[in-house]
């Protein structure tokens, strides 16, 4: 089950500038649903396939009702009812399971034993809440352009592996609505992958080792490094500058002093930069960083590589900060793309990073937008964009997928 | 006994011999049953074998466990093992290949490596340290056995276990070389300082390996790509190169996959086997076999310790255990050291410690009167009311006074390893395991180690988890005078590695008095 997100609403304003805000009515959502959500090509993307099939029909949904409860194991018998069902219900938002032996409807028939899921997309989850240690400009909920940078660079590092290390194709990236993307992943092979192949999966692309109790960071790392941690680390090294020492200015303040310092391994030389830090208070994160290097040569310091503990420095701040569990669990929901982010307003469309860096404060449709744009044709509204390509990604996609089920039944018709 | 069990059993059945059992032409049960000359073991023998059988297949393969265990315990490296083992293996448990032999000939080897995998099975279920000694020995075998099989056969063996293996081209490895140096240099380094990797006449570990030695290594070795689901241990810890969705794993890592593999199997089934086994007490045949069978496989290990702890006994009190502690082992000195700071030791520390103490000699007296001393003398040690409160006890339990009033011995280096490790409080257990190179190299000077080529390699066999090997190795360095002089009267001097820290001490006891006799 995920985290019902029930927003609060003192969160809503934060300190950094915040996105565009519009909480819709049920009236809203409704109308939403009836004219916009495009429920056939969402049918189609996980039915991998225009004719319904237990890809579809097998699956899980999940409403978030308007009054707060959340209710499993819905499912459908094609894209219509698909839409019938989300307009009569009308939920705040719906969610996308696993796809099981039988419809999840008709669970209570069948035996526990049976209700184990057989396939689901790979997805991926990164938050800005799980930055909130190391950004300075926006706690909670808000975000700001300063802050979004941390998620660009996330998607560029994962978005590499998971094409060039992992050999996925088939991966649409999707804005969470408020603070966050996620990124479903489709191809045939990934979709059956047992748990503990999406554990390796998530371990591998999760260097920092997030859900560890060892809040300090990662030090001390192998040498060399592995390809995935060089190439993420060349990406990286490229913003720390900008991101950290600039604009967050990370260790500007007296208070983050001791947090610098500590993770430096070498106690003399620990204790000399907090003396001369905690007397000069106008000392920038970039005056630190580079005193470091200073001080480092001046004390002849030798128990530790500085070039070393700067490039783990640089994973630490800026290396993807991934929501395990979400990628481990065939049994999670995440929600569908296109749903409506009930604290927002923002619609949460697809896009393609190797296209066009997604911006949420320019790039993502707010209801109250849209429907000022035009009442009822999405073509006419700033959907459009994100709705053909969305369509046009799930048309190559069902394309691929026929032709892997042909060739696999020409294999099997040879023997 | 057992001639007892024999008779019975003949009353039962009548066996001739080996040919008996066999069904239908020896080929053709090979080729069905035994396609292989190594195995997994997944399926266990079914058809019957005579008591006499039963134990002589036992026998000869617990004999090879027990060399392998007891060479693995002195911390003898691979590549000697191997060496050591090879023949030995080729003699108790031959596995010949297809066509070698006579069929008939060929298909008992078979069966007798099937049936004594199965019976060893049985006795080596029974405990936790059997247990971890049977899959570790096993797992050796396994991965010597690998080793000595030909490309086709090793091919074979992987197309029985469905792995979608397939061997990555020239070119296509030379297009991934620099990925691949980077990812597999740690192993491959610790391979060749290891000699399980790269020959030995070209033995580099004085140096640090670069990346030539690494490509030198890795070019000759045979790299297959396969799906990157088949080896999720291997992806989650980014222990391969991943490229496109497949996995490049070089063979050295696929025997240890294989041999992981297999480690995981075994122990699942041996406790699958413990639960089992209350079902066999039926067969009253049996039993005693196996006990007799897992006994054998423990005697081996106190009887270094036996042989020299009388010698020493008598002149050790607790006034002057002190002036022994030249003779210590690194373990002992760190305890003694932490005591001598604490004025303390926390439990693990006190039982290994007075153990040893009780090793060298110390009587049970001497050493409560040395215990006394050492945790209620100096500033900020106990009262002596609180020591015969609440430690008291303990040491007298240690050495049969009390409770149970079993004779403890003296700790081995298994038997320390397999504690848990010391915190930071705590100064138990091998200092060349749980100490970090900077503390174990002051804790090595104090014990009067210098700084040179010596010390250094010590640090490395520690690095490459080889403890006793180093323990050794300080052992040599800090007597070598006196072995030197031993040596030059034509006294024996021991070589085998020390497994034991009481051997330390007995060892280095002995180079010294026989000095002194010679002298007086």
């Amino acid at each position: 089950m995920t985290t019902n997100d029930i927003e609060n609403k003192e969160n809503i304003e934060g300190k950094g500038k915040t996105i565009k805000l519009y909480r819709p009515t049920e009236t809203d959502m409704r109308h939403y649903y009836e004219n916009f959500l495009p429920f056939n090509l969402i049918f189609q993307w996980l039915n991998h396939s225009r004719i319904p099939n237990n890809d579809f029909t097998h699956r899980e949904f999940a409403f978030e009702h308007q009054n707060g409860a959340y209710q499993r194991y819905n499912s459908f018998q094609d894209g219509t009812e698909f839409k019938r069902k989300v307009v009569k219900v009308n939920p705040t938002r719906f969610e996308i399971g696993a796809v099981y032996p039988i419809e999840p409807k008709n669970r209570k028939t069948v035996s526990k034993n049976l209700m184990k899921p057989i396939s689901k997309e790979m997805v991926l989850d990164i938050d800005l809440t799980d930055y909130d240690e190391i950004r300075t400009c926006c706690k909670g909920t808000s975000i700001c352009d300063k802050c979004w940078k941390f998620i660009t660079l996330a998607i560029e590092v994962v978005d590499i592996a998971i094409k060039e290390d992992f050999g996925i194709d088939n991966r649409i990236w999707v804005f969470s609505g408020r603070r966050g993307v996620h990124c479903w992943m489709s191809d045939s092979k990934i979709r059956y992958l047992k748990e503990n192949s999406r554990r390796a999966f998530i371990e591998y692309l999760d260097i920092l080792n997030v859900k560890s109790k060892n809040k300090k960071g990662i030090f001390g790392m192998k040498k060399p490094y592995h390809p995935h941690i060089q190439r993420s680390l060349d990406i990286l090294k490229e913003h720390f500058v900008d991101i950290i020492l600039k604009e967050q200015g990370t260790w500007d303040s007296m208070e983050s002093n001791k947090e610098l310092v500590l993770t430096i391994p070498d106690l003399k030389l620990r204790n000399s930069l907090l003396n001369k830090w905690n007397g000069n208070p106008n000392m920038t994160s970039t005056d630190k960083w580079v005193d470091i290097g200073t001080q480092y040569q001046e004390l002849s310091i030798n128990s530790f590589d500085l070039v070393d503990w700067r490039k783990e420095m640089i994973l630490n701040m800026l290396y993807p900060r991934l929501d395990v569990e979400v990628s481990r669990q065939m049994n999670h929901l995440l929600k569908s793309p296109f749903c409506v982010h009930p604290g927002t307003g923002n619609v949460c469309i697809t896009f393609d990073p190797s296209k066009k860096k997604f911006n949420p404060f320019t790039d993502a449709p707010n209801l109250n937008q849209i429907f000022n744009q035009d009442e009822l044709d999405w073509k006419n509204t700033s959907l459009k964009e994100s709705i053909e390509l969305f369509k046009e990604y799930v048309e190559t996609f069902i394309k691929q997928e026929g032709h892997q089920k042909r060739e696999l039944e020409n294999e099997s018709l040879e023997f | 006994m057992f001639k007892k069990v024999k008779r019975r059993t003949q009353s039962r059945r009548n066996f001739d011999g080996p040919s008996t059992y066999l069904a239908g032409p020896a080929n053709e049960t090979i080729l069905k049953e035994y396609p292989d000359r190594i195995s997994f073991y997944k399926l266990p023998p079914l058809t019957e074998v005579t008591l006499d059988q039963f134990e002589t297949y036992a026998i000869d393969r617990l004999k090879i466990l027990i060399e392998i265990s007891n060479l693995q315990n002195q911390g003898t490296n691979y590549s000697d093992l191997v060496k050591l083992m090879t023949e030995r293996i080729k003699m108790l448990i031959p596995m010949h290949p297809l066509n070698t032999v006579e069929p008939e000939i060929l298909l008992e080897e078979r069966r007798k490596d099937h049936y004594s995998h199965f019976i060893l099975r049985l006795a080596f279920c029974r405990n936790e340290e059997l247990r971890k000694k049977f899959v570790s020995a096993e797992t050796f075998l396994f991965k010597l056995r690998y080793a000595q099989l030909s490309k086709a056969e090793k091919q074979q063996f992987m197309d029985g276990l469905n792995v979608p293996w397939e061997e990555v081209s020239e070119s296509e490895k030379e297009s991934l070389k620099k990925e691949l140096i980077v990812t597999h240099f740690n192993d491959v380094s610790i391979g060749i300082r290891q000699g399980t990797l790269g020959n030995t006449s070209t033995y580099i570990a004085r140096k640090i390996a670069d990346e030539n030695d690494i490509w030198d290594i890795l070019k000759d070795e045979k790299v297959s790509k396969l799906p990157w689901d088949n080896v999720p241990d291997l992806v989650a810890s980014r222990k391969v190169v991943i490229k496109k969705g497949n996995a490049y794993v070089p063979e050295f890592l696929q025997m240890n996959l294989l041999a992981n593999e297999y480690s995981k199997f075994l122990e699942e089934q041996l406790l699958i086997t413990l639960r089992l086994l209350p079902g066999l007490d039926e067969d009253e045949r049996l039993v005693p076999i196996l006990d007799n069978l897992s006994k054998g496989y423990i005697s081996s290990e106190f009887q270094s310790f036996q042989e020299g702890g009388d010698q020493a006994e008598s002149d050790i009190n607790a006034t002057n255990v002190k002036q022994f502690e030249k003779f210590f082992p690194a373990c002992a000195r760190r305890l003694m050291d932490g005591l001598e700071e604490n004025h303390h030791l926390r439990y693990a520390g006190r039982q290994q410690f007075t153990l040893f103490l009780k090793g060298i000699g110390l009587g049970p007296n001497e050493s409560l009167k040395f215990w006394q001393m050492m945790f209620t003398s100096g500033s900020g040690a106990m009262s002596l009311e609180k020591f015969n409160k609440e430690y008291k006890y303990n040491f007298r339990h240690s050495y049969g006074l009390e409770g149970a009033r079993i004779n403890y011995k003296p700790w081995s280096c298994t038997m320390i390893m397999s504690k848990p490790k010391p915190n930071k409080q705590e100064h138990h257990g091998c200092p060349y395991r749980d100490l970090q190179s900077d503390n174990l190299t002051t804790l090595l000077k104090k014990m009067g180690m210098r700084d040179d080529g010596n010390l250094q390699k010590v640090l490395e066999l520690s690095d490459s988890r080889e403890y006793q090997a180093a323990c050794t190795k300080v052992f040599e360095v800090l007597n070598s005078d006196n072995i030197q002089q031993n040596m030059s009267k034509g006294l024996s001097v021991m070589e085998v590695p020390i497994t034991h820290p009481n051997d330390y001490f007995n060892r280095g006891v002995l180079y010294e008095k026989r000095l002194e006799e010679g002298a007086n």
